[in-house]
């Protein structure tokens, strides 16, 4: 039996159109995915507006408190401490994007084990953040850690840095982890533009006495505009979505100076059990994303257009 | 054998090193110019490879108090896998890995049933397609981590708070996933659906027999991102589960660290545990993983 015809046999009393036959079937079909979304993103989004307005305590009871969650903001120091440090971090984008750029032109040469490298600097992009995290823990440890005790060998410092225990160097260390991190994704996606460069652009550029500097910027860079485009767009989001990290290495310390609004918010609703708050705070996260994306995403039409 | 020998006579060989040295001489700025390359990239290579290295130096390192004692030494010496047979008795792993896999296999389920029947049905003209493509954008607009709290406000009222199931749920279906397959779907021709349904095929037939069998980039791209995502997942499992013996590895890793700080060596072996599969995953299947993970965090 076909499910046509299992179709036909449920729904006996009404002459369905082929149109409606498969409006059934279609709509059968999308009930798992749109349940989920609709539990997962849809009433999440409407619940936690409805949070904001309200104070629940540990039993799960709930009170309306008015504008008091959104009133906290404005007294709340780490509020400001961890918006600061999430924008700060987006500085690991020019960076990082800037490193990948550098390694995508030269690995888009063909030389002994090109391929072999490209791989070596994707490495870090798939390995588990909760994992890199703990691995720089060790290594900059202040006293025992193997780059303080590279720096010191090397002269580059006199003595170690205390990496993850004061405040401007914790949010540092984040810093350089992330475009360690990071670096390999811009690559790749640098590398994947870098190819659909046609080469008699060059070839015509050297007849014309161009030389490679010349070349690159007046070719790559104006051709790599809109890939580029698209490697600050997606770093802008993974960053503000950087949690694991952030968490592993530093836990927003030492005193909050390099908590950011995602750990912030975590930590109000299940260390702290202010939930009305954190739903505050994630309403300034998600407007700020919305923000970034759609400028994104309209700027990356202005310059297709 | 006599008449290869007499193919490489003489005035081939002549013929052969004549060419070897033109070559030479025309390529020799190129190989000059591909040594600096290859230089530079092993410079730099060894800068973003060292905490691999030493990820590995440290954990087949052992005893563990030669790390601690004077100069820490560089190279590594009398490798011992005493590390990784000692995390087995500090903590269960066994239990911390099946936790991962359980998640992980519903996950990769999950992905395949659900984004195959939305992708089948997004390939149908229907009534209210339109609005159903509008949720999937919107939806894809969401990022999860701003739900969290509410979406552990659901989990709870589902009773799925502490369960695998719970860890699963938001993870089961990954809209990009579906995207892909619709895509897939799209480009199989109509003539060979014609004659599937003119041989009386049920439409899941034609979903598992016609579509799927002529998608299997599309389909090894629904799992390979469902299982990264999946076993890498901290946020989410952090906030559904309390109970210790349901932590996937990426939890446990943490606690571990916290729990045996100063032991560096022990942490580092749980960690390349932790990471192997999907390390050894990415070195098998480079071209589709990399495909799979960047091209679609672009779309997305």
């Amino acid at each position: 039996m076909t499910a046509r015809e299992r179709v036909e046999r449920t729904l006996p009393s009404l002459s369905i159109s082929k149109r409606g036959r498969r409006s059934v079937i279609a709509w059968l079909a999308l009930v798992p995915t749109l349940t989920i979304l609709i539990l997962y993103r849809f009433v999440p989004l409407g619940w936690n507006f409805v949070l904001t307005f309200q104070e629940m305590n540990y039993t799960g009871e709930t009170s309306f408190v008015g504008l008091d969650n959104y009133r906290r903001l404005a007294t709340d120091p780490v509020f400001v401490e961890a918006l600061v440090n999430n924008v700060v971090l987006l500085g690991t984008i020019p960076v990082g994007i800037t490193v990948g750029l550098g390694l995508a032109l030269l690995l888009n040469k063909d030389f002994f084990a090109s391929n072999a490298f490209r791989s070596l600097f994707f490495l870090p992009y798939i390995v588990m953040m909760v994992a890199v995290a703990v691995i720089w823990t060790f290594m900059l440890k202040t006293d025992n850690g193997v780059v303080n005790y590279l720096l010191v060998r090397t002269g580059l410092v006199s003595e170690g840095i205390s990496w993850l225990s004061s405040g401007t160097w914790a949010l540092v260390s984040v810093f350089l982890v992330h475009v360690w991190k990071t670096t390999g994704f811009y690559m790749v996606i640098i590398l994947a533009g870098l190819q659909t460069i046609p080469t008699q652009l060059y070839e015509v550029a050297d007849i014309d006495g161009a030389s490679r500097i010349q070349g690159f910027l007046y070719i790559t860079l104006p051709l790599l505009k809109p890939t580029l485009g698209v490697c600050v767009l997606v770093g802008m989001i993974a960053s503000f979505r950087l949690f694991d990290l952030v968490f592993v290495l530093t836990n927003g310390g030492p005193a909050h100076e390099s908590e950011i609004l995602l750990t912030w918010l975590y930590k109000q609703a299940f260390s702290f059990g202010n939930f009305g708050y954190a739903a505050v705070l994630t309403i300034v996260l998600f407007a700020l994303m919305l923000a970034i994306v759609s400028i994104g995403w309209t700027l990356q039409r202005r310059a297709v257009q | 054998m006599s008449t290869f020998n007499g193919l490489v006579d003489r005035s081939g060989l002549r013929m052969l090193v004549g060419k070897l040295a033109f070559w030479r001489a025309r390529d020799r700025a190129e190989l000059v110019e591909q040594s600096v390359y290859f230089a530079i990239a092993s410079l730099l290579g060894v800068v973003f490879f060292f905490p691999f290295y030493w990820l590995v130096k440290v954990a087949v390192s052992w005893p563990p108090t030669n790390l601690y004692s004077g100069q820490p030494s560089l190279g590594i010496e009398n490798p011992s896998y005493y590390n990784f047979v000692e995390v087995f008795f500090a903590i269960p792993f066994p239990q911390f890995l099946l936790n991962s896999v359980v998640i992980v296999s519903l996950a990769i389920v999950g992905n395949l049933v659900f984004n195959s029947l939305a992708a089948y049905a997004l390939t149908m003209d229907f009534h209210g397609k339109r609005g159903v493509q509008l949720v999937l954008i919107t939806a894809m607009m969401i990022p999860f981590q701003t739900t969290i709290i509410p979406a552990f406000l659901v989990t709870n009222e589902l009773g799925l708070v502490n369960t695998h199931l719970g860890i699963v749920l938001p993870l089961a279906t990954i809209i990009i996933n579906i995207l892909v397959l619709v895509a897939s779907f799209e480009a199989v021709p109509e003539s060979i659906l014609e004659s599937a349904r003119l041989d009386g095929a049920s439409e899941l037939y034609i979903l598992f027999g016609v579509y799927w069998p002529l998608s299997k980039p599309a389909l090894a791209t629904n799992v390979i991102l469902s299982f990264v995502f999946a076993w890498n997942a901290f946020l989410w499992p952090l906030i559904v589960v309390s109970d210790r013996a349901l932590e996937p590895l990426p939890l446990a890793l943490a606690n571990f660290q916290t729990q045996f700080q100063g032991n560096f060596a022990l942490t580092y072996a749980f960690s390349i545990m932790v990471v192997l599969p999907i390390v050894v995953m990415f070195l098998l299947l480079q071209r589709q993983f990399i495909e799979s993970v960047v091209m679609t965090s672009i779309k997305q």
